[in-house]
């Protein structure tokens, strides 16, 4: 297993460089030359010419690369051209918050998704069973944004009980953050219970079909011990599989949620910075959440060796 | 394990191949049997097939001109607007109907796309293997490295907004994920013993791609395909939601339901119908790619 992890770990490397390159490549191919928009009504050939020179825009494409990088190291993730101040500080504030967001999400999703996917998979076809493969299947055709306005209208707009926007951060109170919480994060885990309610469902009536749970049930091993501990512990391993597709979508889903609910997240700072055209922040969003979701792979790639028995097998026969 | 050890000769390889020829042609009708026996599966496609003729015919149904501007604004729904109107007083109604027109366009588009691009993309990945499967793979996963929706956005914001560009930003965003599926089913027939004989008989390479690889890698496409529809309707209704999509005063569902979204205490009308249109089209597709995933699976072919 430890080969596994070290051959996972040596993967990242080429990852992450190509994941830099792509966000470096992007930033070039952005209409417009970033120097007139810097320069604005100031701009003369002269002075964008010192410019270009200053941040070293007249050198050749590779050796830009490599100054860039050498920046990303040091925590010089640029300066925002709307407010003229460092991004890496402004994203280092929000991270806390997004990630806030996901792993309640998250840990929502699994709240649902697990114990609906068992009760549905152990009385298959029954009115349990459809009732909660129906709500998934809805769960997974509704779009985030039209599932956030949802609940707002009715636990804000027409119930009052809970905040539409804002956010409290957890030092200064936890119920109050709570509170604001709850709706984002129901909203960006409802697709996903949907969706791993589904999987649950599909590997737990497979499971539950083996061999070894029907010897379990023989020897006469308590139900609950059958479905809990025997079965429910293989059928979760396909789930663990897509878990990290899961974050991906949840990532990508927190840029909506967090506009919509007036979250401050990276997500939302993304947003503002794509509609005000400040670019190096931009760029510093999309690197943020793309090696954020590289590092998460690799978590959960690292944690299914752990889970997958034949992966340890395969190293104890080598 | 040559091919003469395996009992296989030209003329038993000949053989087999007209067989697969006259069961590929009756594969088609067992799964559309199959399909009409899934009650859940033909509301789908009959609302698919809806949502095509109001799309198709959208300047007829329409009441009203989708960008035509009226007198009464934010209005609930009446009999005049069976939707109710928006800020500007256009009717929301006529505005949805037209918006289905951006969602099928994207939707459908967008998928054919990927697939022109990516089956051959993961064809020629898993048929050749070696070099060329290791560097069109090693691009497919730098691009999966992303969150789709992130990838989704940044296109759109190199490219300028617009809903050709959206088309082409979906159809990229497709293509990894769908070059992998090919490549998986491409190695999987690959081994089959039958290739090993057409092989033996030295037909053409294309050939065989063509008639006897890619048709058993058909399934999963056809499945993954249509659910990716939905996906990419969702995927259009989000970034235009995020205004970078479809640009007004073009009606689109998520830039229609963002627009209203302001005045969501006034009349939620406005706001719930985009988003229901959006809910009921993405239901049909799934209905019907979930269908078709039982209908073709070839674990329960009896």
């Amino acid at each position: 297993m430890k080969e596994y992890i070290f051959r996972r770990l040596v993967l990242l490397v080429p990852t992450v460089l190509g994941v830099t390159i792509i966000v470096f490549l992007m930033m070039h191919f952005i209409p417009g030359d970033p120097v007139a928009l810097l320069l604005g009504d100031y701009y003369t050939e002269a002075t964008a010419a010192a410019i270009r020179a200053q941040y070293g825009l007249d050198k050749p494409l590779h050796i830009q690369y490599f100054l860039w990088l050498k920046r990303l190291f040091v925590g010089d993730w640029g300066n925002s051209i709307i407010a003229n101040r460092p991004i890496f500080e402004d994203l280092m504030r929000r991270l806390p918050i997004t990630f806030e967001l996901i792993i309640l999400s998250m840990a929502f999703a699994l709240l649902i998704a697990i114990p609906a996917g068992v009760i549905a998979a152990l009385r298959p076809y029954s009115w349990r069973d459809y009732g909660a493969m129906t709500t998934a299947l809805i769960g997974v055709s509704v779009p985030e944004f039209f599932m956030g306005i949802l609940l707002i209208l009715f636990f804000s707009l027409l119930w009052g009980i809970l905040p539409a926007v804002g956010y409290v951060p957890l030092t200064e109170s936890l119920w109050g953050n709570l509170q604001h919480m709850i709706l984002p994060a129901v909203t960006l885990g409802l697709a996903r219970a949907a969706l791993l309610t589904r999987l649950v469902r599909a590997s737990m009536m497979e499971v539950i079909r083996l061999d070894y749970i029907t010897t379990a049930r023989a020897k006469g091993v308590r139900e609950w011990a059958v479905v809990l501990k025997h079965a429910l512990k293989n059928a979760l391993i396909p789930t663990v599989t897509v878990l990290g597709l899961q974050v991906g979508f949840l990532i990508g889903g927190a840029i909506i949620v967090e506009t919509v609910f007036s979250v401050p997240g990276v997500g939302s700072f993304g947003i503002s910075a794509i509609s005000l055209r400040d670019y190096p922040q931009v760029q510093a969003f999309v690197l943020l959440f793309a090696l954020g979701f590289v590092l998460i792979n690799l978590i959960v790639d690292v944690l299914y060796a752990f889970l997958d028995p034949r992966i340890k097998y395969d190293q104890q026969a080598a | 394990m040559s091919s003469e050890a395996m009992g296989m000769t030209p003329a038993t390889a000949l053989r087999d191949m007209a067989y697969e020829e006259t069961t590929a042609r009756s594969m088609w009708l067992i799964t559309l049997q199959r399909l009409r026996r899934s009650k859940t599966a033909m509301v789908g496609l009959a609302i698919v097939v809806l949502l095509l003729l109001v799309a198709a015919l959208a300047s007829l149904i329409a009441p009203y001109s989708p960008t035509q501007t009226g007198p009464v604004s934010i209005s609930p729904p009446t009999w005049d607007n069976l939707m109710g109107t928006d800020l500007l007083g256009r009717d929301v109604f006529s505005r949805v109907i037209h918006g289905s027109r951006v969602s099928v366009y994207v939707g459908v588009v967008s998928i054919i796309a990927s697939l022109l691009i990516g089956i051959p993309l993961g064809t020629v990945a898993g048929f050749y293997g070696g070099r060329i499967d290791n560097l069109i793979m090693r691009l497919m996963d730098v691009m999966l490295a992303f969150p789709i929706f992130l990838l989704a956005i940044v296109l759109m914001v190199i490219l300028e907004p617009s809903t050709m560009n959206v088309v082409l930003a979906l159809a990229i965003v497709r293509i990894p994920i769908l070059a992998r599926i090919v490549r998986g089913s491409v190695l999987s027939v690959k081994e089959n013993e039958y290739i090993e004989a057409v092989k033996a008989l030295s037909l053409s390479q294309v050939r065989t791609l063509g008639r006897h690889v890619l048709p058993n890698c058909l399934a999963p496409i056809i499945v993954t395909s249509t659910l990716n529809i939905g996906n990419a309707i969702i995927l259009e209704a989000s970034l235009s939601f995020l205004g970078l999509g479809t640009q007004p005063p073009t009606p689109t569902w998520g830039w229609d339901l963002k627009q209203n979204l302001t005045l969501i205490e006034i009349n939620p009308w406005i706001t719930i119908f985009p988003g229901l249109a959006i809910l009921v089209t993405v239901l049909a597709f799934n209905l019907l790619g979930d269908g078709l995933r039982d209908a073709l699976d070839p674990r329960l072919k009896a």
